[in-house]
């Protein structure tokens, strides 16, 4: 197998395991304008779900149900008594959600220790004659169809047009009979759930620890600041533009440059952006 | 029977209050309109109705329940439908989008094909985006809106406002219609004296944040009216 090719393999499988941590933390910012510190908090409760799944010899594939139905009761509850109190604060909201991030963590640790996991890839052989993670590939097709299932959600159901109504103008949309409420729970609960899908995803390329989720949250938040909030094709663009000179960077250097890298590159696109503005 | 009974209101933003003192009673099937200056606190009587600002002080009742407190969507749920002032539009969703939101997919087939029968020339709209609408067309989606949804009562925030003569027609005409077949109460708030005295039955003056002037049926006191808003 060529470099090359397995050089834009390596960039398309970052950019779809980016897009897909930073899918539920950009509707949950773009819509109800909290900051969710703690969403890579929720991905590392993800990743236990699949470590937790394997350890006891159930199917592993079990962990894309189990992890987004988890962590869906945990959304419910943080947006219950948290989340709630903190709609369109962003400072209250940093603040809150890192104390949550720091309770999650301590949590685990109890629970888990501190010491690295590993999670087996649930598949792990090559498909054809192509030398690649057939596991790759299988989350690149899933970012694909995630995207295509949101994007038809966003414009093809009420759902979407009540979600980008709120996102426009909550107060008009009240006027008219939209439970806002109701509205921002239900995308904090769905935020919550892709947050922990993301995590059982990734979970068997990387190491499973109590911190994990700092570092993707981070890359995230600089995708959705590139590529606009409420956006979901400008989210595609920022993680491609971000995770794509990360893997690019990464490959011919080595991953400290390539995070360096990501940061200028986001500082750059985000000055490019305000200059247009 | 009455559809709005508000008694001594209090209301304004923060620690300052816009609106005071004020008592009204809008009977079902009565076309009321509010006149007044601009800053008179026309809007934020509506605006407190509807609940998007808090009363601080008083009742509103609305078919005999108090609404005073709930949320907007809870009074629009209870059969009030509102059309604010501002380009109260969705700019980025299209008109058919725009009329939508609050609507399952069925009862939005009915109501939009009754009220777009008012607004015809909002059909060959209904694929652009809202925000590329003109101001009078704009108006038109905003009335159009508030006309779906079975409301026994609707309020409309200067609906006239900047909007071409043959427009403020065809707004009238359907305020009319609806109010005739559905004994819709409807309240105006207006500078447009000429619409106003054409469609509404009564009327009331607001200056300074209270009512001072109210009329009824013939009693269009225009001498009055004009110390109070130019005409």
């Amino acid at each position: 197998m060529s470099i090359t090719l397995l050089l834009i393999l390596d960039i398309i499988s970052t950019v779809s395991i980016l897009f897909i941590i930073a899918t539920g933390l950009a509707i949950i910012f773009g819509l109800m304008g909290v900051v969710n510190l703690a969403h890579g908090h929720f991905v590392m409760l993800g990743a236990y779900t699949a470590l937790l799944i394997v350890q006891n010899n159930l199917n592993p594939w079990l962990a894309l149900i189990a992890a987004p139905l988890i962590l869906a009761v945990v959304g419910l509850f943080v947006e219950r008594f948290l989340i709630r109190m903190l709609y369109g604060k962003i400072m209250e909201s940093i603040l809150a959600t890192w104390g949550l991030g720091i309770v999650i963590t301590q949590i685990v640790e109890l629970i888990f220790g501190k010491d690295f996991k590993q999670v087996p890839i649930p598949i792990d052989t090559t498909l054809l004659n192509i030398d690649y993670s057939f596991y790759r590939l299988l989350i690149i097709a899933f970012a694909i169809v995630l995207l295509i299932v949101l994007a038809l959600i966003e414009r093809r159901t009420n759902l979407g047009i009540t979600v980008r109504a709120v996102i426009a103008n909550h107060t008009l949309a009240s006027t008219l009979g939209v439970n806002i409420g109701r509205v921002y729970q239900m995308t904090f609960i769905a935020g919550s759930a892709l947050a922990g899908l993301a995590g059982a995803i990734i979970a068997p390329l990387v190491t499973v620890y109590s911190n994990m989720g700092i570092g993707y949250v981070v890359n995230a938040f600089l995708a959705i600041l590139v590529g606009g909030a409420g956006s979901l094709f400008g989210l595609v663009g920022g993680s491609t533009l971000l995770a794509g000179s990360d893997s690019i960077v990464s490959f011919w250097a080595d991953k400290v440059w390539g995070s360096i890298f990501l940061i200028l590159v986001a500082m750059v696109a985000m000055k490019i952006k305000q200059l247009r503005d | 029977m009455t559809s709005l009974e508000i008694k001594n209101l209090h209301s304004g933003y923060n620690d300052t209050i816009i609106i005071r003192e004020i008592n009204l009673a809008v009977e079902q099937g009565e076309i009321l309109c509010i006149l007044g200056r601009n800053g008179m606190g026309k809007s934020t009587l509506l605006k407190t109705v509807m609940g998007v600002i808090r009363a601080k002080e008083g009742e509103i009742n609305y078919r005999g329940i108090s609404i005073k407190g709930l949320q907007p969507f809870e009074i629009a749920r209870r059969g009030i439908g509102y059309a604010p002032q501002e380009a109260a539009i969705f700019a980025n969703l299209t008109v058919r989008e725009n009329l939508a939101i609050g609507f399952p997919q069925k009862t939005f087939t009915r109501e939009a094909k009754k009220a777009l029968g008012y607004f015809p020339h909002l059909k060959e709209r209904l694929s652009q985006k809202a925000g590329t609408l003109s101001g009078g067309e704009t108006k038109m989606l905003i009335a159009c809106r508030a006309l779906m949804g079975n409301h026994d009562l609707i309020l409309f925030d200067e609906v006239t406002e900047g909007v071409q003569p043959s427009i403020v027609s065809d707004i009238q005409e359907a305020l009319y219609n609806v109010n005739k077949k559905n004994n819709t109460t409807i309240i105006i708030v207006e500078q447009n004296v000429t619409f106003a005295k054409e469609i509404a039955q009564n009327y009331v003056i607001m200056s300074q944040g209270s009512i001072v002037e109210k009329g009824s049926g013939k009693e269009w006191d225009m001498d009055r009216i004009e110390k109070y808003i130019v005409i």
